[in-house]
């Protein structure tokens, strides 16, 4: 089996695009307020944005962009999530340190972020998506390789869906690159029915 | 400031309620739940530590947290018994 | 997982501060020790800490778990004999929460990617291999697992070494402190008086194979496994164990069995109020109250992304020696939901178990496995 791209979005310099087309970009922004200003202009009531920290914020956002004009109809299992991180959670990791090596009373709302998975919860809790989840750790992406993980994930039988790819960020260094994927040749079969 | 308004303006701050101001707030308004503006369990987890950073006031039991963290008024109650 | 292509368990290794291996350590929790105790003033700001760790003197470096991760590893190849093996696809995968965390203190946050302590591990390993950090919270152990397992199913790899590390820590410790989450006392899991959870540090590893014949000793069988999310929240577990339901219903799908097969349970069972009654709620759900079940967080603490490594390789140590052990720290069953939980160990022959984990990010984890 193989796969093929439903759709993509990448969020990088500035800008984000989904399907090669430019649907926001502002210059000149702290990370921080980038990522505010993209979330505006989703024009979405989902105040827990708010709470999430950046790689959670950049995953949420890579996912609501991709999604925002999605006609397909999942159902609540369908979709595996399978994202490739390079520094895990180390940017939040560094602020709950920084408040122990301060002897400040550390912050839960810090800690919790303080995995790297905690994204695949925040886009599962807004799609209601109980499908699987798999995080792996490396160095940088590799679309290739992502792909072998999501097309698993299919062929397998585990999810009809995957969504996932790239999300890694630190300090003010960030990059996306997310795919909906789904088994190559499906909708050939449907149409020549 | 009243004490109210110092609490709310902590809440807004430590809990990113970042679409909120504190007219949005009512002094009894409850803060959890579906009636309330929507707070959870981390949320009452992080009024723990804002109670101590900011008023000097430590909660030893997160039960207690139940009645405390209902509005702003009874987190102000809270606060001025535990100083008296 | 209907594939063509068989995966063996075998090579289990735990290498913990109740014991030095999986003998001595299946021993010493079969003799009813723990590796939990009092410790004083381990980190500024906790003063008292119940917790397992391991002596200081135990190592010689500044990377303890790098030490005993790798020690780990190399018990569980002494277990093999290779032949033409060593020259086949070998994978590896390191499952951990939080890797080498206490160089963070120092701000290095390049030896604190557990990508790089991954890299360090496979380095000393006999074979070549494709190296994998796979970092799901405290499902990453059965997450490593069931990675494995499916790549062996596709024909992807041949062998697969997995091993689960995580240590305990003054970052892991003050977070889990300021959930109120720890006991202060020994944890009581599935207990009606629990309190929380103790934190501890281990390594376990463990080899899958497509070819019994690289086992030493007779291996067990991977028959399916699944993960799953509680779309619910990212830190309170779910309320009606729904996403720990999906896990073990599709788990049970893809081994082609049914709940009334499965003899035993290896749960969870971290000790705290929560987690512990969306499990109950979970297992009842597939029916299985009669279940022998136990959470062995009493004899380890909650060893994280080690942890559901450490807990299959003691039931594959239980199912080689028919002997289940009891739920240290647990008086009786005291969830909303009455299970069949063992407060004493139990002699009798196991063919099926299931192994589950639950974590935060809603994320939950369900493997079957069987003894052939």
């Amino acid at each position: 089996m193989a796969i093929q791209v439903i759709s993509s979005c990448t969020i990088e310099n500035d800008e984000i695009i989904v399907n090669g087309d430019l649907l926001f970009s502002i210059e000149d922004e702290v990370l921080s307020e980038f990522l505010k200003l993209a979330y505006r202009h989703l024009n979405l009531s989902y105040p827990k944005f708010f709470k999430m920290d950046k790689l959670c914020q950049l995953a949420f956002l890579g996912t609501e962009y991709l999604l925002k004009d999605n006609d397909i109809t999942f159902t609540d299992d369908d979709v595996a999530l399978c994202f490739f991180n390079g520094q895990s959670s180390l940017d939040t990791d560094a602020k709950h340190q920084h408040l122990i090596n301060e002897g400040t009373k550390v912050s839960p709302a810090v800690f919790v972020y303080t995995l790297p998975n905690i994204m695949m919860g925040e886009i599962a809790i807004k799609n209601k998506w109980y499908g699987e989840n798999l995080l792996i750790l490396r160095p940088d992406f590799n679309f290739e390789e992502w792909a072998l993980e999501a097309d698993l994930l299919i062929s397998s039988g585990k999810a009809k869906y995957c969504l996932g790819g790239w999300v890694d960020v630190f300090q003010d260094n960030y990059q996306v690159q997310l795919y909906l994927v789904e088994a190559a040749g499906i909708k050939m079969k449907l149409t020549s029915i | 400031m009243s004490l109210q308004e110092e609490i709310k303006k902590h809440l807004i701050d430590q809990l990113n309620l970042e679409d909120l101001t504190p007219e949005d707030i009512a002094d009894d308004q409850p803060l959890f739940g579906d009636a309330g503006i929507g707070l959870d369990s981390i949320d009452a987890l992080e009024i723990i530590v804002m109670l101590d950073n900011n008023f000097g006031v430590v909660l030893q039991n997160p039960e207690q947290g139940r009645e405390v963290f209902k509005s702003v008024n009874t987190l102000a109650d809270y606060i001025v018994k535990s100083r008296s | 997982m209907a594939g063509e292509i068989n995966v063996f368990l075998g090579g289990e290794n735990v290498i913990s501060p109740l014991g030095w291996g999986i003998q001595e350590t299946f021993s010493n929790a079969k003799n009813g020790k723990t590796g939990l105790k009092q410790l004083e003033e381990p980190f500024p700001g906790i003063s008292n800490l119940f917790a397992a760790k391991f002596d200081d003197s135990s190592f010689s470096t500044d990377s303890p778990i790098e030490e005993f991760a790798a020690e780990s590893c190399r018990g569980s190849l002494e277990e093999l004999h290779f032949e033409h093996q060593l020259d086949e696809r070998w994978l590896f995968v390191f499952s951990t929460t939080k890797g080498d965390i206490n160089h963070l203190k120092s701000g290095d946050s390049y030896r604190s990617n557990p990508h790089y302590l991954m890299q360090q591990l496979q380095k000393e390993l006999p074979f070549e291999s494709q190296g994998k950090v796979i970092s799901c919270a405290c499902i990453s152990g059965l997450a490593a697992l069931i990675y494995a397992a499916d790549k062996i199913a596709a024909d992807q790899v041949d062998h697969a070494l997995i091993v689960g590390a995580d240590v305990l820590s003054e970052f892991t410790s003050q977070g889990f402190e300021s959930f109120f989450a720890l006991d202060s006392e020994l944890c009581k899991p599935f207990d009606k008086d629990r309190k929380g959870l103790n934190l501890g540090e281990a390594a376990a590893s463990l080899v899958l194979s497509k070819d019994q014949t690289i086992f030493k000793t007779s291996p067990l069988r991977f028959l399916g496994g699944a993960t799953s999310n509680d779309a619910n929240h990212i830190s309170g577990p779910s309320r009606t164990g729904e996403g720990l339901y999906r896990a073990i219903q599709n788990a049970l799908n893809y081994s082609s069995k049914t709940p009334d097969q499965i003899q035993f349970v290896s749960s969870h069972g971290t000790g705290t109020l929560f987690n512990d009654e969306m499990e109950a709620k979970a297992f009842a759900r597939h029916g299985l109250l009669n279940t022998p079940l136990n959470s062995m967080k009493g004899y380890f603490g909650h060893t994280l992304g080690a942890s559901s490594l450490v807990e299959v390789a003691m039931t594959m140590q239980s199912m080689r020696e028919n002997l289940l052990l009891k739920t240290m720290g647990c008086t009786a069953s005291g969830t909303e939901t009455l299970l069949n939980v063992l407060t004493e160990n139990l002699e009798t022959e196991v063919d099926l178990v299931l192994k589950t984990a639950s974590g935060f990010g809603g994320c939950n984890a369900a493997v079957l496995i069987e003894n052939q």
